[in-house]
This record gives structure tokens, C-alpha cells and sequence, in this order.
């Protein structure tokens, strides 16, 4: 993501909406940015809050990452998304966030993840989603996983984030992802069970 | 959600409603980045207004000493007859430039030219530094 190579205003046609405001931007465009940042603080802002479960620290974080942009303008090749490069930023920071709140382990080896039984795939009752506090159950299931599966959970059900996406905001390839969110699913399956007990 | 396969936990937190962004999100971004750029760039520019101002106000003066100075010598007369038949310059072009420069007050010429300079280069950067939203108002 750090090839500029734009200088021919005839290939300005061929970039996509994000990258034609990537370059207004740098030029100080009115409303270039603003629009850039309209486009992603939806989705950033839930992955944010649901890595930290706290609105002031998710607004906090999801400033930071815009300024970061901000700041880098100069530096992204327009013609490439920036959502993994913003993804990746924030949650950096939710990890510094949460580092400094406490001391747990924020990584996770997928072979080998201690005294955890991937094979749970029961079907979860029917009537849990007809539970009127089912949005707190659901935020009550990713706050309690670790941190390693609550953001591959918050990147794929907040964030909206695809395994690719996702794979290139954690650094891993594609099927380490769908492993990792396959393990996540498991651990979610089990703390619902759990709540709904 | 991309990607196909979906199970009782996909189908379950499809239903996980998004948070609102807060209202002063946007405002909070961009008053941390767009206006401080903005803000520096104006503070900026106060200089080259400053140098703006200053540089025509000597090209006004030497502009009006130039006209006194030739007014009070031969030049005006001279700058007319040679305005006024240019063939002059062909047939005695060498005449032409001596009495040109025995009247011209160089000193006064090379100020307006330097401040001409001077008022071309400050009158860019201010337009330059001034910000866009500004610009697209004037």
C-alpha cells in the first residue's frame, strides 16, 4: 500500500470512488476526506466498540485511526481499498486499549489453543433468537471471548470485513482467518449455551 | 458478511444491531485534521499577504517616481516620438537605445520590476496556502 503512482489526471477515470477521493484529499479538496471518513466510521466505529464494549474508547480509537489516515494520505496507493489499512490501525490501537486496561494474552496459536474443543457445532436453541435481550446476549458472547477471536468475530459481524479482508487486516492468509473465526464460532456457540442455561 | 456458508451463529449475529456512530464522530475527525491543516496553512499565508501589500505598495511608488522622472526629463517625449514611429528602432536602433538609457531611471525600473516580482510570487502563495473551501468561495 505504498506505491503512489499517480500523476496521469487521465487515469483519474479508472480509479474507484474511494481512490478519486483519496486523491481530492491530498490535493485539500473540500469535502474529499470528510467523504472518506463517512464512508468507513460505520463499520470501523461497531468493530472498535465491539473490541473494547465501551462507546467513549470505540470513539476514541476510530478518531485516532481517521487522524492516522489523515496524516498517511500522502503514502496509500488510491488504487487499492484502504478498509484493511484502516482496520488494521484500529485495531492496533483496540490493542493497546485493551493492553493497558489488562494483562491477558492477545494472540492465539490456531493449532494449538489450550483446553478448547473445536468440535461444538449442536445447533443452539431456536427460541434464543427470540430473546428480548438477544442484542445483550450477542455483545455479552464477543466481550467474553478472548481477544484474538473477538476481533476476527468483531471484524467479520460488525465490521463487515470478508476472510480476505480479513486476512490482510490480521497478517495471516486467508485459511488461518477461517480457521481462527471457526474457532470463534465455537467458543460463541458455547457462551450462549452457556447464557441461555 | 462476503462468504457463503452460513450457519445458526451466522444467521444468529446477522441479527446484531450496529451502534449508531456518535453524532460528533465526523465533526471530531475533521476538526483534528482538515481545519488544523487549514488553520496552519492560513496562519501561513499571513506572512506573503503581509509581503503582498508591502511589495505593491513600492511598485505604486517607483511606478509614480517613474512617471515624475520622465516627465521632468526629455524620456516622455522621447518614449512618445519612439511610440509613435517605430521605424526608428530599425534605422537607427544604436541612437535609439543611448538616448533611451541617458533618460530611463534604471534604479526605479529595476524597484518595479523586483516588487512586480515580488507581488506576483506573494499574490501565489497566498492563493496557495489560503484553503480550499475559501478559495471555492471568493
Amino acid at each position: 500500500m505504498n506505491a503512489r503512482a499517480f500523476d496521469d489526471p487521465g487515469q483519474r477515470t479508472a480509479l474507484s470512488i474511494e481512490g478519486q477521493h483519496i486523491v481530492a484529499a491530498r490535493r485539500g479538496e473540500p469535502g474529499a476526506f470528510e467523504a472518506l471518513v463517512r464512508r468507513h466510521q460505520g463499520p470501523l466505529y461497531n468493530f472498535c466498540l465491539r473490541m473494547l464494549s465501551q462507546s467513549e474508547d470505540a470513539a476514541d480509537v476510530a478518531q485516532e485511526t481517521f487522524v492516522q489516515l489523515y496524516s498517511h494520505l500522502g503514502r496509500l496507493d488510491e488504487r487499492e481499498a484502504i478498509a484493511p489499512w484502516l482496520f488494521r490501525v484500529a485495531r492496533n490501537r483496540c490493542i493497546d486499549v485493551i493492553r493497558r486496561r489488562r494483562t491477558v494474552p492477545l494472540t492465539v496459536d490456531d493449532d494449538s489453543a489450550p483446553g478448547f474443543d473445536p468440535a461444538d457445532d449442536e445447533p443452539l436453541p431456536d427460541e434464543l433468537a427470540e430473546r428480548a435481550d438477544l442484542q445483550r446476549l450477542l455483545a455479552r458472547a464477543i466481550e467474553t471471548l478472548p481477544p484474538a477471536y473477538a476481533e476476527v468475530v468483531s471484524l467479520r459481524y460488525a465490521g463487515d470485513r470478508s476472510f480476505a479482508e480479513i486476512a490482510q487486516i490480521l497478517d495471516c492468509d486467508e485459511g488461518a482467518a477461517r480457521v481462527r473465526f471457526h474457532r470463534a464460532k465455537a467458543l460463541l456457540r458455547r457462551q450462549l449455551r452457556a447464557q441461555i442455561a | 458478511m462476503h462468504d457463503s456458508e452460513f450457519d445458526d451463529i451466522d444467521r444468529l449475529f446477522a441479527r446484531l444491531d450496529r451502534a449508531p456512530v456518535p453524532e460528533d464522530l465526523t465533526s471530531r475527525v475533521l476538526s483534528s485534521t482538515v481545519a488544523r491543516t487549514n488553520a496552519t496553512h492560513a496562519v501561513l499565508a499571513w506572512p506573503w499577504m503581509i509581503a503582498c501589500v508591502v511589495a505593491l505598495g513600492v511598485l505604486t511608488m517607483a511606478g509614480y517616481e517613474l512617471g515624475v522622472s520622465l516627465a521632468a526629463s526629455d524620456g516622455l517625449d522621447l518614449l512618445t516620438a519612439i511610440f509613435g514611429d517605430v521605424g526608428l528602432l530599425t534605422i537607427a536602433p544604436g541612437d535609439v537605445l543611448a538616448a533611451v538609457g541617458e533618460v530611463v531611471p534604471w534604479t526605479l525600473v529595476a524597484a518595479a520590476g523586483v516588487s512586480a516580482g515580488l507581488l506576483i510570487l506573494a499574490a501565489g502563495n497566498v492563493v496557495s496556502r489560503t484553503p480550499a473551501t475559501l478559495r471555492n468561495l471568493a
